[in-house]
């Protein structure tokens, strides 16, 4: 099951919940699941092609000039080189 | 038949007619009474701030990552050519999230009250606790305030790790998996960030040691350059207001061209104007980037919702934002939401509290009056807008060390909006969208933006009576400051600088009342001129933070050691002091000492700052920098001397010299070594660590107290005490007044050449500071919260009214400090109608006629705030007003809980 925290239509509130812009609910975590067939992956640097897993939560992106580490779940939206990976679309 | 010993304060101070809970001027209502006004906002803003209420202030390292990520890519550049380029990464980069029914949009972080760690300042606190880096830091007395400083539990603050939700700083959360990432980042600034390299040089300061000890006995509240570099001051918008952003590029773009090369004669500065104009350039088209991703966050929106309002509303924002991203605003949403991102953005650039928007009504005055004629907007969306703004500031959190933002801050970040005073030509600035802004603030009850009034005897009656039913919300606010007294300390303090007569009109109130300058500009709109008011001076309360007037006494007692770290803080006088004037001496001695030594210091951690990591967002904005081509560093400012000494507890102090004076030397009825011994051991009481409570009703009597102390206790409590009219302890006050205001600050000069002046407000410092102060000859017991403010009375011992209160408070001339503080608790019943109204506002120019800076009031029956504490879980949305400021009741900490329930209450006016 995917998690509603990685889904494009949720915004976060806090640490903890956000709100599910799609359908208008408060999503806590932990209580978060969304059905695969209705997950739609977030901007997020681990589901952009550019990002390579290093260790847990952390990476290097090769999406700039010079490659730097990163972070799993820094948002991209606002990304001019982020680019969906093939396996989070599939996901 | 030996009777019982009393056990608590409380007890044993009733056996002497007197109580922790005073009333003054008659006795409360058997019932408790509510507050009078209650209004409710719209139902938009209520669902907003309802939002705000569940809401867990949160970290983002978002931004963390992307400035620091284009620092070291440009690593080796002029260091405001690389901020230049980080602080556009980062607002490039950020994420900009729109809530459902938001019209005004924009957040700091990710978060709706988010906020990021800034490690290229400090980084030290939030490492992990096991780091040689943390324990360096600790050895400083960096965080020693922290160790006394207290959030409240309640509300939004996460003051203990829970599930995947780490705790720091006792204040903010944040998420498991990115706190490897938030330590990386912390390292990469090890050696590099403010706080290291300006520890290297401090340490060459001879005194240093001095000032280490100084820090970690907490007689000075927190480090200055690296904390919350900035605030206190006034922002400024016009220059985005009258040219919009890509005009603002294009101006950076031609006069980098026109001084590339060219010193303009100035060998020190004029070729900084290129690196200035150049990375000015870079910082414009970050925001214009932030801006136009808000409009890209609207339209992606639009396509994930099927209701039709909101498409509706989303694609108004949505125009908004992409329009704004290159023009200058048109209408008043353009105007209020483009001030409202760079408030934000300029919040971004630095850790910060005391940001104000200033006089936000008279700036955007020009828009409403123009959208109002053409019939384009109503006053009720006006209003709402006004509702939304307030929720959207209280969501601004500030993310700073422990001491700092639970110490001094009590999780506040003192967003002040100011409004009536004067115009540019001295007649009344109130106008109708001020009165608007007051309904709002009515309707719609939070922290934020806080409301002060510049009182003038030239403000229409209709106008202070509004303030006056605002006031009796209880939220607070506004407070009350006196322009005339804040235009006479800006001439003298700024006279030097070019401050006039009709430039010291346009002032504003940084932080909580900080009096800050400010200037006229002309905003031209529909081929009309508007002269509007707005900051354009350095940040304020930078310098000597918080300076401990008890402690230093207790100091002197003890030959410069303090018995609570075993510190030898100050080198040993050797004095037996046969006067009290020697005595009196030696505290100003030790006072000099201590502002001289931090003085230093902080002047190094300031020139670091500057040299690294000034601000750019305000070196745009203000005067006169965009102009000469010269940021905060250059003194592109318009005026420069800011700098400041704060203080606090000093009715402790006052009514401490006083006792001492009439106990010890002119009764003779108790040596000074028995005074002392009885300090020594707190007059027979347990000490506050081992009661675990540093609040005053928590107080018990030793089990082993014999009553020795008794009777000195008691002597030091009915000796003299301010508040009360009494020439013998108001004249120490006066005295102690012309020396602190007037002797002190011209020893001592700030980096940028400029003369000092003092800053007499406590925020919340009275409860670390009183935390770890001994008794005190007042008969205030050892760690125990000391008085608010700086003209309150110590609760319970003002117990000739209101007016005699006054006369004690303003037997010295205002003007002489950057300001001063009046809280005063008053129960509902004694406003209530309009009579009661009239009845406040007769008391508020009392005290303004006399010449008192300032003045705010608690609106409350104290025994609804004892339920509150008993029961915080329904009480999420009371406010109180504490120190220049308006807090929820369940984010502040016990002790200040307990100072406020303590305050004296007056029954009647």
């Amino acid at each position: 099951m995917c998690k509603y925290r990685d889904c494009d239509f949720y915004i976060p509130i806090d640490v903890v919940k956000g709100i599910d812009h799609a359908h208008g609910d408060v999503v806590v975590m932990g209580d978060d699941e969304i059905d695969d067939a209705e997950f739609v992956p977030a901007h997020k640097c681990k589901f952009c092609s550019h990002y390579q897993a290093s260790e847990k939560n952390m990476g290097i992106c090769s999406g700039f000039e010079t490659e730097y580490w990163a972070f799993a779940e820094n948002g991209a939206c606002n990304c001019e080189a982020f680019e969906m990976a093939a396996e989070a679309i599939k996901a | 038949m030996a009777t019982l010993q009393p056990m608590k304060l409380s007890e044993v101070l009733a056996e002497r007619g007197l109580s922790l809970e005073s009333h003054a001027n008659g006795e409360a209502p058997a019932e408790i009474t509510d507050r009078e006004i209650k209004r409710e906002p719209t139902p938009r803003a209520n669902y907003l701030r309802d939002i705000y209420f569940d809401t867990l202030s949160s970290l983002d390292i978002q931004e963390s990552y992307w400035y620091s990520r284009a620092a070291m890519e440009h690593e080796g550049e002029v260091p405001i050519m690389r901020r230049g380029y980080a602080l556009k990464s980062v607002f490039e980069h950020l994420d900009t999230p729109i809530w459902p029914h938001e019209q005004l949009v924009g957040a700091k972080a990710g978060f709706y009250r988010g906020s990021a760690p800034l490690p290229w300042l400090t980084e030290s606190f939030f490492m992990d606790k096991d780091s040689d880096l943390y324990k360096a830091a600790l050895d400083t007395g960096a965080e020693s305030s922290a160790e006394v400083s207290h959030f409240g539990a309640g509300g939004g603050n996460v003051t203990k790790s829970f599930g995947n939700v780490v705790s720091v700083g006792g204040k903010y959360g944040v998420r498991l998996e990115n706190v490897p990432a938030m330590h990386r980042l912390a390292y990469a600034w090890a050696g590099k960030s403010v706080e290291d390299v300006a520890r290297k040089y401090e340490q060459m300061v001879p005194e240093y040691k001095i000032k280490e000890n100084i820090m970690k006995s907490v007689v000075s509240n927190f480090d200055s350059g690296f904390t919350i570099p900035q605030g206190r001051e006034v922002m400024n918008y016009y220059f985005v207001l009258e040219h919009g952003f890509d005009e603002l590029i294009e101006i950076c773009k031609k006069r980098a061209g026109e001084v590339a090369g060219e010193p303009g004669g100035d060998g020190i500065s004029g070729m900084d104007r290129l690196y200035y104009y150049t990375s000015m350039g870079l910082l414009v088209q970050g925001l214009s980037k932030w801006f136009e991703n808000y409009g890209r966050e609207a339209d992606r929106l639009i396509s994930i919702t099927n209701d039709e309002n909101e498409i509706v509303e989303l694609a108004e924002i949505s125009e908004r934002l992409h329009r704004l991203a290159h023009e200058k605003p048109k209408t008043f949403k353009d105007a209020f939401q483009t001030i409202y991102l760079l408030h934000l953005a300029e919040l971004n650039e630095d850790a910060m509290s005391g940001l104000s928007p200033g006089r936000i009504g008279q700036v955007l005055y020009p828009y409403f009056e123009q959208d109002i004629e053409n019939g384009t907007i109503t006053e009720k969306e006006v209003e709402e807008w006004q509702e939304l703004y307030r929720v959207k500031m209280t969501c601004i959190d500030a993310f700073a060390c422990t001491g700092v933002v639970g110490g001094v801050l009590s999780g506040n970040t003192f967003n002040n909006v100011c409004i009536g005073g004067v115009d540019r030509d001295g007649k009344s600035a109130a106008n109708r969208l001020e009165m608007i802004m007051l309904d709002a603030g009515i309707n719609c009850q939070t922290t934020q933006p806080t409301l002060s009034l510049l009182y003038d005897e030239s403000a229409p009656e209709e106008f202070i009576m509004k303030c006056m039913e605002c006031v009796k919300t209880g939220a607070g606010y506004p407070a009350i400051m006196n322009n005339r007294i804040a235009m006479e300390f800006l001439i003298n303090q700024y006279g030097h600088e070019g401050m006039t007569v009709q430039e010291a009109r346009a002032w504003s109130v940084g932080g909580c009342l900080e009096t800050s300058p400010g200037t006229w500009m002309p905003l031209h709109l529909n081929g009309k001129l508007h002269w509007i008011p707005g900051g354009s001076a350095q940040p304020t309360s930078v310098g000597i933070h918080f300076i401990n007037n008890p402690k230093i006494l207790e100091l002197v007692l003890n030959n410069g050691f303090d018995k609570r770290t075993g510190l030898q803080v100050f080198p040993p006088h050797d004095k037996s002091f046969e006067t009290f004037e020697e005595l009196d001496g030696q505290f100003k001695a030790y006072y000099q000492k201590a502002c001289e030594v931090l003085n230093k210091c902080m002047n190094i951690q300031h020139d670091v700052w500057r040299k690294f990591t000034p601000s750019m967002v305000n070196s745009l904005l203000k005067p006169n920098c965009l102009e000469k081509g010269l940021g905060i560093a250059q003194k592109g400012y318009r005026y420069n001397s800011t700098f400041n000494i704060e203080c606090c507890g000093t009715c402790n102090q006052i009514n401490s010299m006083a006792a001492i004076k009439k106990l010890v030397y002119e009764d003779k009825k108790y040596t000074l070594d028995q005074l002392k011994d009885a300090l020594d051991n707190n007059f027979g009481y347990k000490t506050s660590k081992e009661v675990g409570s540093e609040s005053l009703k928590d107080q018990e009597k030793r089990a082993d107290d014999d009553g020795r102390y008794d009777e000195i206790h008691a002597d030091c409590l009915r000796a003299p005490k301010y508040g009360n009219d009494d020439p013998y302890v108001d004249q120490m006050l006066y005295d102690w007044e012309q020396w602190f205001c007037n002797d002190l600050p011209a020893t001592i000069e700030n980096l940028y050449g400029e003369p000092y002046y003092v800053c007499q407000m406590s925020v919340s410092t009275h409860g670390p500071e009183g935390a770890v102060t001994a008794a005190t000859a007042d008969g205030r017991l050892q760690g125990t919260t000391f008085a608010d403010a700086s003209m309150s009375a110590y609760p319970g011992t003002d117990t000739h009214g209101q007016y005699a209160l006054f006369e004690s408070a303003t037997g010295w001339d205002h003007s002489m400090s950057q300001n001063s503080q009046m809280n005063l608790k008053l129960h509902p019943s004694a406003a209530r109608g309009i009579e009661g109204s009239r009845k406040l506002m007769d008391l508020t120019r009392a005290y303004m006629r006399k010449g008192g800076f300032h003045i705010q009031y608690n609106i409350i029956d104290s025994r609804v705030l004892k339920k509150a504490q008993a029961n915080p879980e329904n009480y999420r949305t009371l406010l109180i007003r504490v120190a220049g400021f308006t807090q929820y009741w369940v984010e502040i900490g016990k002790p200040i809980q307990d100072e406020v329930i303590a305050r004296t209450e007056y029954e009647s006016i």
